[in-house]
């Protein structure tokens, strides 16, 4: 058995779309600020807390065991969770550019401070996270930390296969925030005069175009982003944890080097990558390494699956070493016309 | 008060200092004169811990069972699962159980001090190879953890050094048994012949183990030959072109210096010093937990103090590792009984909450109209810095008289995690305020006008 089951690819696709949507924003403060913001992943887990005080404040009572029939609330909880944690993490992103790093850079303070102070800011929002989750007035500690929230996701059987509705619903959500963002910098004159602030800030401030507006615009998004993807990722986590963000950065990071860290379709595309690599990729790869094992006579069993993480790393590693502008540095049209001068 | 502020800081807090400063002068000689942005400072710290906890109790088992071969048959009568499993293998035991395992761990880590300790050969055997260990995989390490991005932009070796840290140090090494125990973690065999302990005990402080004694006097000899190294290394030739380096990369590689070459020496050179001062580190905070080296500890801390010190600049450093190591244990003691302090007049805010926040709105507004009428560009910004400082106090001060008798219930957690919001506000702030540091960056010390001069003239003879 090499492949995977269908339930495990639905769940691949899903985390490679949670991935794709945090890489584009990722990818997107780092075009504006040229400064990789090591906060993104936080930012991400700040948008799951979200959905965790949701479930808390509101929707307790509806645990799936206690409610079986409540199917309809929980719909408006898939449909609320992100849009706030689009916009109050969307602020929280905003708060770091406009707080932290745009004073910073204007004192022209180099590359390595932004580097330190965006990890500082990430301490910041991670201890601050942490304390609020100990400090909020809960009945008992256990109900925020450590929440199991996987068991609120609302169970669904499409075509035989069995998944949940955060599931079918977060790659829905990636492609149509994807369009939506590329509607909205190729097809409004805001988002041409953005990319217009990101290519040559000097021009574009020539020509009239509110530089800072559109950097500002940009942050916000890609909070938004990182805080809406966040808040549906909720329900795959298995056990609430804010440190649950210090191991999705480094995934974070492989999707958006992979893309390229200078293309927001790149770092789609990256991402995504990266979520079907960690995934399916090391089950096929476990199951091909057992069969291989298996044919060369040895009955040891290997589970390879908890280090999935450290397969982004190597993907990271050797795209850095072979291609280090990643996938949008791949000329597609050179390579094609190659081939046609080869015919 | 000043005897009470003493009474907080113990001989243990020393060494932290100590092995910190090592850390931090390490990362100097990185990200400081060499301008590595090295995010992955914790891998290296742990990787000296692990070649005490890890090699240093295998090592260790090796030669008590040459020594002693009754070991492993005592070992497994003193715990029936340890026979069961391991069967009085040798070979199971040093590969996996030793280290990996912590029922045969807890046993044998004591046991093997114990004979290892009265032999001073063996000991000095153990201290060797755990020191060797650490020395050769601190660099390796440090080689492979940037030969990705050695040769890419400053960002791109800061995301893969961090990448790489928390991937050996959370997934490989804490979430694998094998190699010091996953999240149970693993006890350490002190290196420190019984000699060494009977020599230090006259100048040990009563109610002090001699095993803190040694620690500390290694750590800091450690300390000072690492502070005179990189005092060394910044005023010779060899730091002015990694000064060089890190100030404009191309303009050296113009003037024919291997850049990449020069980066991969330092990291080498860096985390070997780092790994040091893991297995130091390691000898008191037993037993070694992998999930403890985190990115917070072992890389934000000593950047904070290396910023706030002043970057390239020994002295800078040590007094910023000092300042900062001192802040955060007085902010952690003190925090209770200033919490406990503010209980009565936040009682007193909570019930005047409406009219508090009526009141400030009026004054924003206020001020918003001051601002949209202002003329000149200063108060402009007096009146945004006073819009955002009143938001700022009213809202926290309204969250804390909410959420205050929640914080003294739980006030062990905002303990522990006040200090690093703190640092991470003073960060940023020092690097607006102040971006050198406290004590800037001095040029290096070359020879006198006078000594060249002697020296031109012998060469021109």
């Amino acid at each position: 058995m090499v492949l995977p089951s269908p339930e495990f690819l639905v769940y691949s696709i899903a985390y490679g779309s949670v991935l794709a949507l945090l890489c584009i924003g990722l990818t997107l403060t780092y075009m504006v600020t040229k400064v990789p913001n090591f906060a993104h992943a936080t930012l991400a887990i700040t948008g799951a807390t979200v959905t965790l005080f949701l479930l808390d404040r509101i929707y307790y009572s509806l645990h799936p065991v206690r409610c079986p029939g409540c199917t309809m609330q929980y719909v408006t909880l898939y449909l609320l969770a992100p849009i706030l944690a689009f916009i109050i993490v969307g602020l929280v992103a905003l708060a770091e550019y406009l707080l932290v790093l745009r004073p910073l850079a204007r004192r022209g303070i180099g590359i390595i401070g932004l580097m330190i102070a965006t990890l500082a800011f990430d301490m910041i929002l991670y201890n601050a996270l942490s304390l609020t989750l100990y400090i909020t007035p809960a009945e008992n500690l256990g109900r925020l930390m450590d929440a199991p929230l996987k068991g609120f996701d609302v169970g669904v059987t499409l075509a035989g296969v069995n998944t949940s509705f955060s599931r079918l619903l977060l790659p829905l959500v990636a492609v149509l925030l994807a369009v939506a963002l590329h509607m909205f910098l190729t097809r409004t004159k805001f988002g041409v005069s953005l990319r217009a602030s990101i290519e040559n800030p000097n021009l574009a401030r020539a020509l009239g175009i509110n530089v800072d507006l559109a950097y500002m615009v940009s942050w916000f998004l890609a909070g938004g982003l990182a805080g809406a993807s966040g808040a549906l990722w909720a329900f795959m986590i298995e056990s609430y944890k804010p440190e649950t963000a210090y191991l999705i950065l480094v995934s974070v990071f492989a999707g958006s080097i992979l893309g390229g860290l200078g293309s927001i379709y790149g770092a789609l595309v990256g991402g995504f990558l990266i979520g079907l690599a960690e995934t399916i990729g090391l089950v096929m790869a476990q199951n091909l390494l057992q069969l291989l094992l298996n044919i060369l006579g040895l009955t040891v069993t290997v589970t390879i699956t908890q280090y999935q993480r450290f397969f982004s790393l190597i993907i990271v590693i050797v795209v850095l070493l072979i291609a280090p502008q990643g996938l949008a540095g791949i000329n597609i049209r050179g390579l094609l016309a190659r081939g046609g001068g080869l015919r | 008060m000043i005897e009470g502020l003493l009474s907080i800081f113990t001989l243990a807090d020393l060494l932290d200092i100590a092995v910190i400063l090592i850390v931090v002068l390490a990362l100097n000689l990185m990200a400081g004169y060499a301008g590595i942005p090295n995010f992955g400072m914790a891998l290296f710290v742990f990787i000296g811990a692990f070649s005490l906890a890890g090699i240093g109790t295998r090592v260790a088992l090796l030669l008590t069972s040459i020594v002693d071969p009754g070991f492993i048959d005592r070992l497994s009568r003193a715990h029936l699962l340890i026979a069961k499993t391991y069967n009085g293998s040798l070979k199971d035991i040093l590969l996996y159980g030793v280290a990996g395992d912590p029922m045969v761990n807890r046993v044998a880590a004591p046991e093997m001090e114990k004979i290892v300790s009265q032999d001073l050969i063996l000991s000095m055997i153990l201290l060797v190879t755990v020191l060797g260990a650490a020395i050769i995989l601190g660099a390796l390490m440090g080689i492979i953890a940037s030969f990705a991005a050695v040769r890419l932009r400053e960002d791109y070796l800061a995301i893969v050094l961090l990448a790489f840290s928390e991937m050996m140090v959370m997934v490989i090494f804490a979430q694998t048994d094998v190699f010091v125990g996953g999240p149970n973690g693993a006890y350490v065999v002190k290196p420190w012949p019984t000699v060494l302990e009977d020599a230090v005990k006259p100048i040990t402080p009563p109610g002090i183990s001699s095993d803190l004694m040694i620690a500390l006097i290694v750590s800091l000899l450690v300390l000072l030959l690492t502070f005179v190294y990189a005092e060394r290394i910044a005023n010779s030739p060899m730091g002015r072109v990694l000064r060089a380096m890190r100030d404009d990369d191309l303009v050296i590689a113009t003037f024919g210096r291997d850049v990449p070459l020069t980066r991969l020496k330092v990291m080498a050179v860096g985390a070997m010093i780092a790994s040091i001062a893991g297995v130091l580190y390691a000898t008191i905070r037993t037993p070694v937990v992998a999930s403890t080296y985190d990115r917070f500890t072992w890389t934000f801390v000593p950047w904070a103090m290396m910023i706030l010190g002043g970057m390239a600049n020994n002295w800078g450093v040590v007094l910023g590792a000092i300042t900062i190591y001192v802040g955060q244990r007085l902010i952690y003691y003190y925090t209770p009984s200033v919490f406990q302090a503010m209980v009565p007049i936040l009682d007193v805010i909570s019930r005047l909450a409406i009219p508090l926040i009526l009141s400030s709105t009026v004054l924003i507004i206020i001020l918003l109209a001051l601002r949209w009428r202002a003329k000149t560009d200063l108060e402009r910004r007096l009146a945004t810095y006073t819009i955002i400082g009143l938001i700022g106090f009213v809202g926290s001060t309204l969250i804390l008289a909410v959420s205050i008798h929640y914080i003294i219930s739980n006030i062990v957690y905002v303990q522990a995690l006040l200090p690093k919001i703190f640092l991470g506000i003073v960060i940023i702030l020092v690097l607006y305020l102040r971006p050198q540091g406290i004590m800037p960056e001095k040029p290096a010390r070359t020879l006198s006008r006078r000594e060249l001069k002697e020296i031109l003239a012998r060469e021109s003879r």
